[in-house]
């Protein structure tokens, strides 16, 4: 076996300059970026693995809480199926509310997952390895909830396979020409190749995993490792595999979402039928599903003590970004909002009117400070991104602006058809409620066992990038270099 | 021929790339020697030779798969179940466009998986050879020699500088023979788990299980009354068509209106309602059943928007007066039958 100190390259034990001045500088670099601050892998793993296999007192505190929650979704959800639609406030007219505005909400937090993952890893963005993988993870677990939502609406749950594509017993065809039928075949389509992506992805760290534990741990990554060993066919055919993934799962990303907006911009409901609605829903869910990847970064960095891992530079520059798409998601809503509000449309005209001084008025204002007004007053700060709580507290709040504003979209929007004497205004009740808090806990119950279950960091990538960055001396300074092995 | 396989470990890049070196001028092939790592090295950091993997073509043909698959669906849909699509084209381009390119990217990317499934023959069974201190970051390299050479190979490795060097027998490998078996099983489970599906779609296998909307317990939503338009809705110019509701604007009973309503009863009505309305006109011998008797109960109970809908829109046999009598003339009507029912 190989002794301790013979195992240590010079990769990850490189010395300091011997010059003081010089030295202190790759000290601070090294503290400051991950990449940087290489560490031999078993130590890495470690500090994956250590915290992931000790479950302590506050993981089974949420474990109850959150399964309680999610169990009561489900009792609900049954007893919903079993009463029918009656028990919600879904009336004749808003026809479609709470379930769907949850659906457009969770498909929208799923985006942020695979655009951190494959646009980044094509865009070669190393500072997203720590990331990514918690972000695939809540991109699967928000899809599973959104593709249940619309089963969760449909009331006769069981007639789920009439919206397959083939002909049922009754002889009804499903049909293509429906944005419902896009939707099934594009909410599919990413949600199985996100699961697929997610767990090329795992694999090697698997792997790696199997080796260090032991008991049931170890049996359950002997199976799920498949046998990866890291030979060096398996590797470039993983690579193949991840960049085929990476570039097939951006476009569907984008037409994920463009198909959902589709849900409504292809009916003739006024303040829905928009032919920006699908670039402005792709934003607004990438806005959104950025804030989210940022909460669970920082749940998970206190939870299985990260700290190694995510650091300032990752919750600056998800912070950039952030107040990035914040500017492009009101660009998009401007957009939007102006060219009614230019033609004066009666009927649009008493929709902006409920949103600017009628009874929605209170949920509208608190959209846009939560939206833009906070976001832009604080992001622009160096001093905010970096702070881990201010930074959670903005992100938090893009979430309730967002999910407010689909609930305006749908719920609200949907109560003013042409026809006045259709009017009508939806308030929700506890089945709706249950429900909602249920996927909300079961999101986060998800990955909370998850990232119990699987290597939440990417080892591998973070020991690659560790590999391929060094520093550069240039006169007196010493900066952060990066090699381009590709 | 018994073949030994020898894998060293070493501790860094630039010492395994020497010691790949060294293989080969021992007159090792390239395809004897295989690297192990918990990292991807490029084949360029080790010497090793570039890699092609086919994985990108096959992936390419699911991507074509897809494209039959989605064209199938669409135009098999729109082929075997013409719908009426109201002047709109029967084989839509942009619709189609959109399921077909869902259904390329899946078949693509299944495909891909699928194949580098099949290419690496995972989920692997038996024991190929392979090194805890791997994942610490040792890399691996893997030499598979006749057990004659075994011994020089080793001591090359060795001298090289690898920290260790472990042995393995040739029952050291991959068992393609269960994964053959595995993966056959899996897919029977899930070509049959398929035919179950189908077998309860069709209704072959039934579950008594009330499945009716009419069997709902509550269907709130469906059943409540009609919304009253709001307050700031705009107003409804014309008479409502709508049973129960009252008309607008209604004309009231005056006897300048119920003189005017004589007028046209006489011109419109009386040849088959009677000259008072008792259903008794001349031509009402041609007719079974019979026209109503406009003083009888059953008119009476009606309400004045009912009367105005008959005659607008006309009842059985009655045919729409909506082109003889402007609504304002209607009510004229409604009021002369009103007053014949006195």
């Amino acid at each position: 076996m190989a002794e301790q100190a013979s195992l240590e390259s010079p990769v990850w034990n490189r010395p300091l300059p011997d010059d003081p001045e010089l030295a202190a500088q790759v000290r601070e670099i090294r503290e400051k970026h991950l990449l940087q601050d290489a560490r031999p892998p078993r130590e890495v793993a470690e500090k994956v693995l250590g915290p992931m296999a000790r479950l302590g007192r506050v993981f089974w505190l949420a474990l109850i809480v959150l399964g309680g929650l999610t169990a009561t979704w489900l009792a609900t959800w049954a007893y919903q199926a079993y009463q029918g639609m009656g028990v919600t406030g879904l009336n004749r007219t808003i026809m479609w509310a709470p379930y769907i505005v949850n659906f457009v909400y969770f498909i929208g937090i799923g985006h942020a997952g695979t655009f951190i993952s494959a646009a980044l890893r094509v865009l070669k963005f190393e500072w997203r390895a720590p990331i990514s993988r918690a972000a695939e993870s809540l991109t699967v677990f928000a899809l599973l909830v959104a593709f249940t939502m619309p089963l969760i609406h449909m009331g006769r749950v069981w007639k789920f396979y009439w919206m397959l594509p083939f002909p049922n017993q009754r002889q009804l065809w499903p049909n293509p020409r429906s944005p419902i039928f896009w939707d099934m075949t594009a909410i599919f389509t990413y949600l199985t190749c996100s699961m697929l992506f997610m767990y090329l992805g795992i694999l090697p760290d698997i792997a790696i995993a199997r080796e260090k534990a032991s008991g049931w741990r170890k049996r359950l990554y002997t199976v799920l490792a498949l046998g990866w060993r890291g030979t060096d066919r398996e590797w470039k055919h993983l690579d193949t595999t991840l960049n085929i993934f990476s570039y097939g799962i951006i476009p569907v990303m984008f037409s994920v979402h463009t198909v959902v907006s589709w849900d409504f911009a292809m009916t003739l409901q006024p303040g829905w039928n928009s032919s920006i609605f699908g670039p402005y829903f792709v934003v607004g869910a990438l806005y959104s599903g950025v804030g989210a990847v940022i909460i669970i970064m920082a749940i998970l960095r206190k939870a299985l003590h990260l700290e190694y891992f995510l650091r300032e530079e990752h919750f600056n520059a998800m912070g950039k970004f952030l107040l990035i798409l914040s500017f492009t998601w009101v660009y998009f809503y401007f957009n939007d909002y102006l060219l009614p509000w230019y033609h004066k449309e009666p009927i649009l005209t008493v929709i902006f009117r409920l949103f600017t001084s009628g009874w929605a008025a209170p949920l509208w204002f608190t959209m846009l400070i939560a939206n833009i007004l906070i976001p832009w007053a604080t992001l622009w700060s160096r001093k905010v991104r970096s702070s881990i709580p201010a930074l959670v507290g903005v992100a938090l709040l893009v979430q309730v602006g967002m999910y407010i504003e689909r609930y305006l979209i749908v719920a609200v929007t949907l109560g003013y058809p042409e026809l006045p004497f259709d009017w009508a205004v939806y308030v929700p009740r506890l089945p709706e409620i249950l429900i909602t808090l249920g996927v909300f806990a079961f999101v986060v119950l998800g990955i909370t066992v998850l990232s119990r279950l699987v290597p939440i960091i990417p080892i591998w990538e973070v020991v690659e990038g560790q590999l391929l960055q060094g520093t550069r001396r240039i006169g007196r300074a010493i900066f952060p270099a990066k090699t381009e092995a590709d | 021929m018994a073949d030994t396989q020898l894998l060293g470990l070493f501790n860094e890049a630039a010492s395994t790339a020497e010691v790949i070196e060294r293989l080969r001028r021992a007159g090792l092939g390239d395809e004897q020697v295989s690297v192990i790592s918990s990292v991807p090295y490029r084949s360029r950091m080790l010497r090793r030779p570039e890699i092609t993997s086919r994985i990108s073509a096959v992936a390419g043909i699911g991507a074509l798969v897809g494209v039959v698959i989605g064209l199938a669906i669409t135009f098999g849909t729109y082929l075997l179940n013409p719908l009426p699509v109201g002047g709109q084209p029967q084989f839509p381009i942009p619709p189609t466009l959109i399921v077909v390119f869902e259904v390329t990217m899946l078949g693509m990317m299944w495909a891909a998986f699928g194949a580098f499934l099949f290419i690496n023959r995972m989920p692997v069974f038996g024991q190929p050879p392979f090194s805890e201190d791997v994942v610490d970051g040792s890399i691996g390299v893997l030499v598979q020699a006749e057990e004659s050479r075994s011994a020089g190979i080793e001591r090359l490795l060795r001298e090289a500088g690898a920290s260790a060097v472990e042995r393995f027998d040739s029952s050291a490998r991959a068992n393609n023979r269960t994964w053959i078996k595995v993966m056959g099983g899996t897919g029977a489970a899930v070509t049959l788990a398929l035919v179950l599906v189908l077998l309860l779609a069709y209704d072959v296998i039934k579950i008594p299980f009330p499945t009716n909307m009419a069997d709902t317990v509550s269907i709130a939503h469906l059943q409540g009354p009609r919304l009253a338009a709001p307050a700031e809705a705009v107003p409804v110019q014309g008479p409502v068509f709508i049973a129960g509701q009252p008309a607008v604007p209604q004309v009231a009973s005056s006897p300048s209106s119920i003189q005017r309503g004589q007028v046209l009863f006489g011109i419109n009505c009386l040849m088959c309602h009677g000259e008072k309305g008792q259903g008794n006109g001349r031509l009402a011998t041609y007719f079974n059943p019979k026209p109503a008797d406009l003083t009888g109960e059953k008119v009476r109970a009606f309400a004045d928007s009912d009367i105005f809908l008959v005659i607008s829109l006309g009842s059985g046999q009655m045919p729409s007066l909506a082109e003889n009598l402007s609504p304002t003339s209607r009510w004229d009507v409604i009021n002369y039958v009103r007053s014949l029912q006195k």
